[in-house]
């Protein structure tokens, strides 16, 4: 195993016209030796542009494969990357930019205007506008014609500034270990946003540690379909594999109506190590219907679920049902993406507890805080010496979340000293939301968090206490909302309250105020009583936070901003509940448009 | 030249295209050739299967009344299915050169399967591509075994190259001729008719019995290796195609017998005629016996093959009677000769029985069967 990522860079560019498969993307195949040669490429470009080790530079791109190659020039050059969502709202976007202090930008070319960037003061800009093969390029050719103006436009752009780049390997830099392999923003409010800096070290001596305990090696096949700007994404999918110098599948982004995808990519392209987060596990085993042989292959190991806490009824009912092995890794993203281990390769495991910790210590305090000692735990949050501080105990890193631990040294979550939100394993901080609520002119006090929730474990809300003589709707308040969070952001529901609960202090009283609101959240639905197409309705508005006057029967998937995958199986679970029906898994993913489900709902019933 | 030979001798170019083309052009070539082999070897078949084809997927897509759509499908499809088995086909100077159409008995049972399963909502998300696909498939067309939809589509979107598999389907066309031609054709026709004929003169009985086992063997060595080649090709396309056939004379009882027997077509009358005849009756006796006598007719609409799916459901539901009784739980005790008496009685009801189908008609059939009780 590579003890430094220059070590792994060297050895690979021995290898630098492999046609071994670096990563297969949709139906897209890329070599070793193409992206190799792509980050030579780069790094001629780095050069010539007089970036140094060490230098920040935004990452922001929406195309899997650019993510992933700019991420891998990057670390080989030694600049560090600033992960920055391209979805991510703008108000946050700007924040983020701002606390990083970059040197660089690269990012798809909508987003310089929609994030301001002041182009003329940043000494590395690259735009990124993919090109798409166009038809007659044959005869274009074969005449030998001038390049249409259009082309010239984008020399500057990226991928067309690689055709004037050399391919020729640069020399790998002697980098420290303690410079940022990459940042990556995790919680904090907008105002406030914590950058996690990960060294060198960091990440080689966790690649091994990854490496190790999944068993990897250059016949494997790593399947992780998760977002490339989390960690969990970006570590362990094509680093890993480049790591490993074995292959990355990534056949779609995660949808629901792909899930078949997903399923019969596991045989197609013989993958032995599966990455998922337990929301997508659930989503797997809710629609596993015809589909349980997929894991039945002779190449699959297991699977690895990350990021969340994997709940032991959706454990052991997925293993039996696939018969599959289920593994947990429990780790942040101020560790690189793990820790403790249970049961991956020969490690032991005991369901329902994260396992053990792995190449690093873990301790629990007298007040069940857990803490986390080892050389790939973060070197502190960007321009943050507070936080950091906050963060460390000497080497000891306080994770916030709550723990305890058997007399085997298994460890298990027991709750979070940080208010959070797990919201189907997609961490959300309340006071980031409570922050932007507060921003609104009519509203007095408002206040987020979360209530338990029987398909995505706990989901976000919100109740809020408007001033005198004003009112706001609840459409209005989503409207306001929409443009500034993230879709998973947004609360599920809203409450309006004449007053907020309040102890001595002045401080809201979370506790009474969560137990009110879960009683009053289940008559969220419409009557039984309504036809088809009113449930359907309210159903929609209800899952995708639109209003119903602004609905129509002839809406779809396409046409409705709030109809993710997230909300389309909330959609699904409300009518399920209400008429008491179960949807198959060919009517969950046929039903993409509100017309489908009323013409579904009514055959089912009637 | 054989019309199986023909559909392998198409596969191999079909073969290499499968696995050398861009990916999403890999499979077209199989359905154009299908289109192409039925136009010119049985175009009234490519007609048939070309309309319902489109009449079903089409009707199942725009009916929104799904109930109404799955009864007019099947109806229309056991319509043809009679129209040409009773021979009606022949009075309308219709497919003059084979009096079925085809591939007709396997392409009309998939797609009431198809039907069937649109109506209880378990088909995958597909398109008609796709649709036509399955029903377009070469190495299936001819004999079958009956493939369900799901699997297939299933086997669409995750085939790979796979060395191992492309080992076992010449392995599987391998033993399907050696089964056709070696066991089928020379043991059991050639050599064991020698056999019988030698004897005849000194053991009607013997002759007869061995006349009896001629057929049954010739038959399912016929049979079984059609399917053998059939799956075979399959799996040099990449596709795993349902088993016909699994040792069913080692079946130590007749339900056992019909799970090992053309599987294929077992399973499919169980799904979409004991289930529905049970929903609607709740009597599982009158269930067995309209399941059997489908399964019957399929074959052929005869008063033969009627009377031969009755003595099969009868058998059927005896051995329900006797399972779990009294009887069944003395002979238990001794489980080595249950073992072997059942395996005796089942494949000596079975030969029995195809003397129905081995003989011209009823009147012949007797004369066997009074040969072999020793009545005559």
């Amino acid at each position: 195993m590579h003890k430094y990522i220059s070590e792994l860079y060297n050895h690979l560019d021995s290898n630098k016209n492999s046609k071994k498969v670096f990563a297969q993307i949709g139906s897209q195949r890329y070599t070793y030796g193409q992206v190799l040669q792509d980050i030579y490429k780069l790094n001629h470009l780095f050069n010539q542009k007089g970036l140094k080790e060490g230098d920040r530079v935004v990452l922001s791109i929406d195309n899997d494969y650019y993510t992933s190659l700019f991420f891998l020039a990057f670390l080989r050059y030694g600049i560090t990357a600033v992960m920055i969502d391209p979805n991510v709202p703008v108000l946050r976007a700007i924040a983020l930019i701002k606390k990083a202090d970059v040197q660089g930008f690269v990012m798809d070319e909508k987003l310089f205007n929609d994030r301001n960037i002041r182009i003329d003061e940043t000494p590395f800009i690259l735009k990124v506008k993919p090109t798409q093969a166009k038809k007659g390029r044959l005869f274009s050719r074969l005449l030998k014609g001038k390049k249409m103006t259009n082309d010239a436009a984008q020399k500057d752009t990226f991928p067309s500034i690689l055709e004037k780049l050399s391919s020729a390997p640069t020399d790998i830099p002697t980098i420290q270990s303690s410079t940022p392999a990459y940042v990556m923003f995790t919680s904090g409010t907008t105002s406030q946003p914590k950058g996690v800096m990960i060294s060198h070290e960091n990440l080689s001596t966790h690649l091994q540690t990854l490496s190790k305990v999944y068993g990897l090696n250059e016949d494997s096949q790593i399947l992780n379909i998760l977002m490339l700007y989390h960690a969990d994404g970006i570590i362990q999918g094509p680093l890993l594999s480049l790591y490993n110098e074995c292959t990355w599948n990534r056949p779609s982004t995660f949808d629901v109506t792909k899930i078949v995808d997903l399923f019969h990519s596991i045989y197609k392209y013989r993958i032995t190590h599966f990455i998922a987060v337990p929301t997508i596990l659930s989503f797997m085993n809710k629609f596993s219907e015809g589909y349980e042989d997929s894991f039945d292959t002779p190449d699959f190991q297991f699977i690895v679920s990350v990021a969340a806490k994997l709940e032991l009824n959706l454990w052991e009912t997925f293993e039996q049902k696939f018969g599959v092995k289920l593994v947990n890794v429990y780790g942040l993203t101020e560790t690189v993406a793990g820790s403790l281990f249970c049961g991956v390769g020969d490690f032991p495991r005991k369901r329902g507890t994260i396992g053990q910790p792995v190449d690093c210590e873990a301790k629990i305090t007298e007040d069940g805080r857990l803490w986390l000692k080892g050389k790939h735990i973060f070197v502190g949050y960007l321009n943050d010496e507070t936080a950091t501080a906050k963060a460390f105990d000497g080497d000891w890193f306080d994770t916030g979340d709550l723990a305890t631990s058997d007399e085997d040294g298994f460890y298990k979550i027991t709750g979070r000293v940080k208010n959070m939100v797990s919201y189907g394993g997609i961490n959300i901080y309340p006071e980031q939301i409570t922050e932007m609520i507060n921003t609104h002119p009519v509203i007095l006090e408002g206040i987020c968090f979360g209530i338990p929730d029987e398909v995505f474990g706990e989901k976000l809300v919100a109740a809020v206490q408007i001033k005198t003589g004003e009112t706001l709707s609840e459409l209005a308040f989503f409207d306001f909302l929409r443009p500034l969070l993230e879709q998973n952001q947004l609360p599920k529901q809203v409450h309006f309250l004449d007053e907020l609960p309040k102890g001595l202090s002045g401080k809201v009283q979370l506790k009474t105020l969560q137990a009110l609101i879960s009683k009053n959240s289940q008559g969220l639905v419409a009557t039984a009583n309504e036809t088809y197409e009113k449930a359907v309705i309210v159903a929609a508005s209800n899952a995708f936070k639109i209003p119903v006057e602004k609905l129509t029967m002839k809406d779809t998937s396409a046409t409705l901003d709030g109809w993710d995958s997230m909300a389309h199986l909330e959609f699904i679970t409300l009518l399920e509940n209400q008429f008491e029906t179960r949807f198959s898994t060919a009517e969950m993913m046929t039903m993409n448009s509100l017309k489908a489900a009323e013409t579904m709902l009514s055959q089912k019933l009637e | 030249m054989e019309l199986l030979t023909i559909i392998l001798l198409i596969c191999i170019p079909l073969i290499v295209a499968s696995w050398s083309l861009p990916e999403k052009w890999q499979l077209i070539p199989i359905g154009l050739a299908t289109v192409l082999f039925l136009i010119v070897v049985s175009p009234i078949s490519f007609l048939i299967l070309l309309g319902t084809m489109l009449f079903s997927y089409f009707l199942l897509q725009k009916l929104n009344n799904l109930t109404t759509a799955t009864i007019i499908i099947v109806i229309q499809l056991a319509a043809i299915f009679l129209f040409f088995k009773l021979e009606y086909a022949y009075y309308f100077n219709l497919s003059m050169k084979e009096i079925i159409p085809l591939g007709l008995s396997y392409y009309a049972f998939r797609q009431i399967h198809y039907a069937i399963e649109a109506y209880k909502k378990q088909l995958p998300k597909h398109n008609l591509l796709e649709y036509f696909q399955y029903l377009f498939f070469i190495p299936t067309i001819l004999v079958g075994p009956i493939n369900r939809f799901q699997p297939f589509i299933k086997d669409m979107y995750r085939r790979r190259w796979n060395s191992s598999l492309f080992s076992l389907g010449l392995e599987r066309i391998l033993y399907g001729y050696f089964k056709i031609i070696v066991l089928g054709n020379y043991l059991f026709s050639h050599k064991l008719e020698g056999i019988a004929n030698a004897l005849e003169s000194q053991s009607l009985w013997l002759a007869t019995y061995i006349r009896m086992l001629r057929f049954t063997g010739n038959a399912y060595m016929q049979f079984a290796g059609f399917s053998d080649v059939a799956i075979g090709l399959s799996l040099l396309l990449g596709f795993r195609i349902i088993e016909n056939f699994n040792y069913p004379f080692l079946a130590q009882n007749i339900v056992d017998f019909w799970r090992r027997w053309h599987i294929s077509l077992s399973e499919w009358c169980r799904d979409y005629v004991y289930y529905p005849f049970l929903g609607m009756t709740r009597n599982g006796h009158i269930s067995i016996i309209a399941s059997m006598l489908v399964l019957g007719l399929w074959h052929e609409i005869s008063f033969r093959y009627l009377i031969w799916g009755a003595i099969h459901a009868l058998a059927i539901n005896i051995w329900h009677r006797y399972n779990g009784s009294v009887l069944q739980k003395k002979i238990g005790a001794y489980s080595w000769f249950q073992k072997v008496l059942g395996i005796f009685i089942t494949i000596h009801f079975v030969m029995l029985s195809f003397v129905m189908i081995q003989e011209q008609d009823m009147t012949a059939s007797l004369e066997v069967y009074k040969i072999l009780f020793l009545l005559k």
